[in-house]
Formats: C-alpha cells, structure tokens, sequence
C-alpha cells in the first residue's frame, strides 16, 4: 500500500515537472516579447529556457541516462546533456532559421518552446 | 574486489582502495587514531586557505609592469604560495584513502579558479583580441541576418556560424547591448563545464577514483594552449568531449565492469543525442569535426567496440560531408588545393608552428621552450604508461592519444595545428599520465610525496604558456575608448590601419572600415616597414582622400604583441609615432595614455571628393 501511494505520489510530481517544462519555453517567449532589454527578470528567465528547457525535456523524453551508472555519474551525466543538448538544440534551430533566411528571435524561441513541449508531454521512449 | 575489469572485460585495472566504497563496507572506526586525524584535516585545511590567500593575492597587482614574461612578473608571492598550497593539499588528500569525492572536486573547481578566474577578476575589460573579434561577428551577424558579408577574413566565421548563431539567439533573447559582458567570464565556466565529460570519460574506463581525479587534475595543469576564451573551438571543444565521454560510456566493456548486462549497440534516444551534438560541432567550427572523426575512427579499430563507435562514426563522416560540400563549400573548396598540398608535406604542417622565435623578447623564447617542454613531458609519460601499465592499452585511452595525428599531418591550420593536436589528445593523455602517477597501492603518503613536484612542475609550465603573453592579451580601457573612437566615429569608407590585430573592437562595424594590419603584409612590404615605419606605411595609404581619409591606431598591447613575437623591431611603433608627428599629412586626432590616433590626408589627392 506505502508503496503505491509513494509511487502514486512520484507520478503526480512527475506530471508537474512535464507540465512546468511544457510551459517554460512559452514564458520564456512571453518575457522575451514583453519585459525591458536586459531586465534582471528578462535575462534570467530567457538564459534559464535556453540553458535548460529543452535539453532537460529532451533528456526526460529519451531517458538518456547510461543504465550502466547510477549514482554521481548518472545525476552527473543528466545535469551535462540538460545542459549541451540545449545549447545543441538551440544552435540547430538557429542556424536552420538564418539559413532558410527566416532567422527572428521571436520565431527561434517560439520552435525551441514548441520543441520543448512536445518532448515534456510525450510519454517516455520505451526501452 | 582486489582488482576490477576495464573496457577490455579480459584485463584488469589496478585496484588502490580508493574505489567507490560499497554500502555498509565503509565504517570508519569510532576511535580515530591522531595520525589519520592530522591527515583527515591536512587534506581539508588547506583547501580554503588557498583560496582566501588567493583572493588576498589579488588586491593591488601592477598589471602595467607586466613585460615579457606576462603576468607571471607581477603576480605577488602569495598567489604562488595559495597555488603551492592548492597543490600540496590535493596530493595529501588523493593520499587519504577516506577523502570524500566533493573534497576532490572542491579542489579541481579551485584550481580551475585560480588558473581561469584570476585574469577575469584582475583585468577591467575582456582579454585576447581573438575574443573582442568573435564578440564583433555576433554583433554583425544580428545586424546582417546571420552572416558577415564582405568582411574578408571574418567570412570563413559564415561558413560555420553555430556558435555565433547560438550567441546571436542568446544575445537577442536577453536584450543585451552585446556578448561582451558574459564573454569576460568564458574561461572559468567553460573549464568548469569540461569537468563533467572529463569525469564520465574517466568513469568509464576505471572506478578508481584517485585515478578519476588524478586524471582531471593532471589535464587542467597541463592544459596550457588557452583555446578556453569566447570562441567557437572552446565550445565545440566541450561538445567534442562530450561525444567522446557519450561513447565511451557505451562501449559494452564499460557496461560490463560496472557488473550490469551490456546493450548491444545504442538505444535510439541516445544515438539520437550524439547525432544532434554532433550536429552542432559540424556547424560551429571546422577542425573539430575532423577531431571528432578520427578520435572515433580510432575507436572503432578494436573489433568489440564496433557496434558502438561505427554508427556514430558513420554519422559524423556523413554530416561533415554534407555540411562541407554544402553551407562549408565556398571555402572548403577554395583552400582544396592548400589542404592537397599539406598532405604531401606533412612535416612542415608538424613544424608550422615552432618557428621564428629568433627574434622573439627573451623571455618568450624561455616560454616557448617550457610549452614545448610540458608538452613533450605530457607525451613522454604517456608513452611510459603505455609501456608500464599494461592495462591502459585496452582502454581506448591510447587511441585516442593518438588519433589528432592524421589531422596534424593533412593541415597547417594557420601554423598552430601541433597545439591544437596536443589539445585534442590531452584528455586521454592526462588519463594516461594519471595511470602512471597514481597507482598507489602501497604507502600512498610516500608516493604522494614523490608525485607532489611533479605535480607543481605540470601547473608551473602551464602558467608559463597560459600567463606568458599576457602583456598582449591584456586591454586597458584607454585602448577600448581609442578602438571605440576610430570604429566608432570616424567616416565610413575611412581606412584603419594597424600594426597587429591587438585592438580590442577593432572589428566592430567592420562593414564600414577598410582594415590593413602590417605585421600580415607580404615579407618585403614588412621590411620596408621595419626599415623605416613611415616609407613603409605610404603605400597603404596613398589612397585616402579628404572625404575618407586613413586612420592610423597605434596602442600599447600592439607594441607588447611586437616585442614578444619580434614579428617586426620592438621600437616600430615609438619611430612611427615620431615620424607621423613631424610629417605634414598626419594630425593627431586621438591620444591618451596607452593609446594615439592619427588621422592621415593625401596632399595630392586634396581636391578629389
């Protein structure tokens, strides 16, 4: 019973974090649209999405995490793809924007947020 | 337990009691004894006593006294001694079998501070003209729609534009004027970011955790090259060994050794992460891509890691095709002929970047010989790994030493692809290094002792190569407010002329400004120019006109570049300011302390508009 209702517990946490990762690009948009040029807030939500959103969306999704590990190396390995494949997927979007000529900073946030989300509310890739 | 498979599931790495401890087998006895409470606190103590002396270090530094030597002339003795001190501590906690892993990473973050945060935190503005450039095409390529059209040697930055695209989105996205303020602080994030693959990449080939931190701590002490600043090989630098640490978690062996079943090959998510990263290596930086394929081409040459490196390998080789033949084209083409011609003289590719040092200041030449020197230690102790660690030689770690080779024989990469080969084999060669240096299985406190000089001897060399230029790599802000004047306020169409490229923004609104830097004309053109400054000058600009006249920038960091590298007579700059003072033409529009602007007319081209 304990057990279930802890993993109960850990679903609804998990569908949160979905949630929230789901959401955090269009915020970034909004700030991006909305706040002052290089407003603390601006800057912070803005670098915090570009830094994080999709890779950890990204790394949810794929499970990417080495099953060989757990640990330090596991926990390690998640935070460092959170944080490349962002930065990956952001290079991508932007060069694949500039290239076809249609590069605004608008349109590149809004292809990361929509990313972002489809990868957070995806269910998990199957193993 | 005594000894523990490496990648080769066949050979065992040594074992030295400091592996990861199983749950329940590390209770430490209540009643510890006085000697290992001395040591438990001899390996903590000294720790934050670096580190507050370091900051200590800091305060009054006389960067303008700074000379051939950089900054290693005006660093006061309590740096070196907070840096003996970060040393001595972390050789007397790899020698405490009960240090904790965050005690091991404390230090390396430390000693990633004091190397890569102390020029941040002393220098007002950003450091290395390389870096002022990148921040320039960022700037220009929001301006222009993601390229630098007609900006001569910026324009190979068009062909492979990720990180400056990457740069663009972030800079847009905040609202900041430019990627100057965050750029200041490259170096100590990006080393600090490196940590992580170095950790994995050494996880998956042994659990000895002395030899895990060994292993980082010999990298960042060796790692003297200082292609860390804002630019696209720093970031595809850390991309690269992401990819390699990625691969080398996946190889079967690695799977093994940790005792859980091997994956055949890759899970699709996975394959699909290394294929984007390397997406982004691909667009961002063209030796890179290189790297990355015969790092995994020498993976792939042991049968059992096959089904793990060739579908990688497959697709770096096929997107670095693709991106070349197409995006890259322009100038992969146009320089086909040079790269032909480097293959068949693969020596002096090798020994592009070791000459002209005659006429170098003499304390340059003392660094060059210590970079070669650690270098050649780095290789030298590899080799001996190589020889006397048996075990080493099945854990990829060899091949990947060896794989920039290829690269280092098919091109000069502008005379400086034997540092960039040394940069690309020293993760693996530091692990090789660590595997020689740290096996301890016996009085560790003795083997420390003996390691501890070879230790302070890696991190002193670096900071001969790292800190040796400095006296050029430095900007103070009257050479900002000059380079901002000419870029800034002088009419478009107007030439800008210099005698090296260590201006910092001197490319800022480059669209607007012819440039002639001096010290990159044909050979016979500097002769004139070191012969005699003003003759030799003349010709570049003959052609300025009352409507877009020449501007000549002579600046400090310029007459340290050129008495550093002797590429022309140290004095060049002091007899050019002399004689454009006396010379009817030239007027002075622009002077402060560390810096003078001279505007030149050509008298027979007054009356043309």
């Amino acid at each position: 019973m304990t057990v279930l209702r802890a993993r109960a517990a850990r679903s609804v946490e998990g569908r949160r974090v979905r949630l929230a990762l789901a959401l955090s690009g269009w915020v970034a948009v909004a700030v991006a649209a909305l706040a002052p040029d290089a407003s603390a807030f601006r800057v912070l939500v803005t670098t915090a999405f570009l830094l994080l959103g999709p890779g950890a969306a990204a790394v949810r999704w794929t499970r990417l995490t080495s099953r060989s590990d757990a640990g330090w190396p596991a926990l390690l390995e998640t935070g460092l793809l959170t944080l490349v494949l962002s930065a990956c997927l952001a290079v991508v979007v932007s060069v694949a924007l500039y290239l076809i000529g249609g590069f605004t900073m608008v349109l590149a946030l809004v292809v990361l947020a929509a990313v972002t989300s489809v990868l957070a509310l995806l269910p998990g890739e199957r193993r | 337990m005594g000894r523990r498979s490496t990648l080769t599931n066949d050979r065992t790495a040594p074992h030295t009691g400091v592996e990861a401890r199983l749950p329940g087998a590390s209770q430490l006895p209540r009643a510890v004894s006085s000697r290992s409470r001395t040591l438990h606190w001899a390996a903590r103590v000294p720790l934050p006593l670096a580190l507050a002396l370091w900051l200590l270090s800091l305060r009054g530094v006389r960067l303008d006294r700074m000379d051939d030597l950089g900054l290693l002339q005006v660093l006061p003795v309590l740096f070196w001694v907070a840096l003996g001190l970060l040393v001595t501590g972390f050789c007397v906690a790899l020698s405490d079998r009960r240090t904790p892993g965050g005690w091991y990473a404390a230090y390396v973050l430390g000693l990633i501070a004091v190397l890569h945060a102390t020029p941040c935190l002393l220098y007002s503005t950003l450091r290395y003209g390389w870096a002022w450039k990148h921040v320039a095409v960022v700037d220009a390529m929001i301006r222009n729609d993601g390229r630098v059209p007609g900006a001569e040697q910026l324009d190979v930055y068009d062909q492979w534009p990720g990180f400056f695209h990457l740069n663009a989105l972030v800079v847009q996205a905040t609202g900041l004027e430019s990627a100057l303020g965050y750029a200041v602080w490259t170096p100590p994030v990006l080393n600090a970011l490196l940590l992580a693959p170095l950790l994995l990449a050494y996880r998956a080939v042994t659990r000895d955790r002395r030899l895990i931190w060994g292993a980082v701590w010999v990298y960042y002490s060796c790692s003297w090259v200082g292609q860390d600043y804002f630019a696209p090989q720093a970031f595809a630098f850390l991309l690269f060994v992401t990819v390699i640490a990625l691969v080398l978690r996946q190889l079967p062996t690695a799977a093994a050794r940790s005792g859980r079943p091997a994956i055949a090959g890759w899970p699709v998510g996975r394959l699909a992460a290394v294929v984007l990263i390397q997406a982004a290596i691909i667009c961002s930086h063209p030796l890179t891509p290189l790297m990355l394929v015969t790092a995994l081409a020498a993976l792939s040459i042991p049968r059992r890691n096959r089904r793990v490196a060739l579908p990688v390998l497959g697709s770096a080789t096929l997107l670095t095709v693709l991106w070349d033949t197409t995006v890259a084209r322009p100038y992969v083409f146009g320089h086909i002929g040079e790269f032909v011609n480097a293959l068949t003289e693969p020596d002096s590719n090798v020994a592009s970047g070791l000459a002209a040092l005659g006429d170098a200041a003499p304390g340059q030449i003392l660094v060059s010989w210590i970079d070669r020197g650690l270098s050649a230690a780095v290789f030298l102790l590899a080799a001996v790994a190589f020889a006397a660690r048996p075990w080493t030689r099945r854990t990829g770690m060899p091949l990947l030493v060896l794989a920039p080779l290829p690269v280092l024989a098919a091109n000069a990469y502008g005379g400086e692809m034997i540092f960039r080969a040394f940069l690309f084999a020293l993760p693996a060669a530091a692990f090789m290094v660590a595997a020689l240096l740290f096996r301890w299985d016996r009085r560790p406190r003795l083997r420390a002792l003996a390691v501890w000089p070879v230790l302070l001897a890696m991190v002193g060399g670096l900071l001969f190569g790292y800190y040796g230029k400095e006296s050029a790599n430095r900007f103070t802000e009257d050479e900002v407010a000059a380079a901002r004047f000419i870029t800034a306020t002088t009419p478009p169409g107007s030439l800008i002329v210099t005698l090296t490229s260590d201006v910092p923004g001197l490319d800022t609104n480059y669209d607007l400004h012819p440039r002639i830097q001096l010290n990159e004309q044909d050979t016979a053109d500097m002769r004139r120019v070191a012969d005699n400054p003003l003759r030799g000058l003349e010709p570049f600009i003959e052609g300025a006109t009352v409507r877009e006249p020449a501007y000549i920038l002579l600046s400090r960091a310029q007459e340290a570049e050129l008495y550093l590298t002797g590429a022309l007579p140290a004095d060049t700059v002091r007899r050019l300011t002399g004689q454009m003072s006396e010379t009817w033409g030239f007027v002075p529009v622009y002077r402060n302390e560390d810096a003078v602007v001279y505007r030149y007319q050509n008298p027979d081209n007054w009356e043309q508009p």
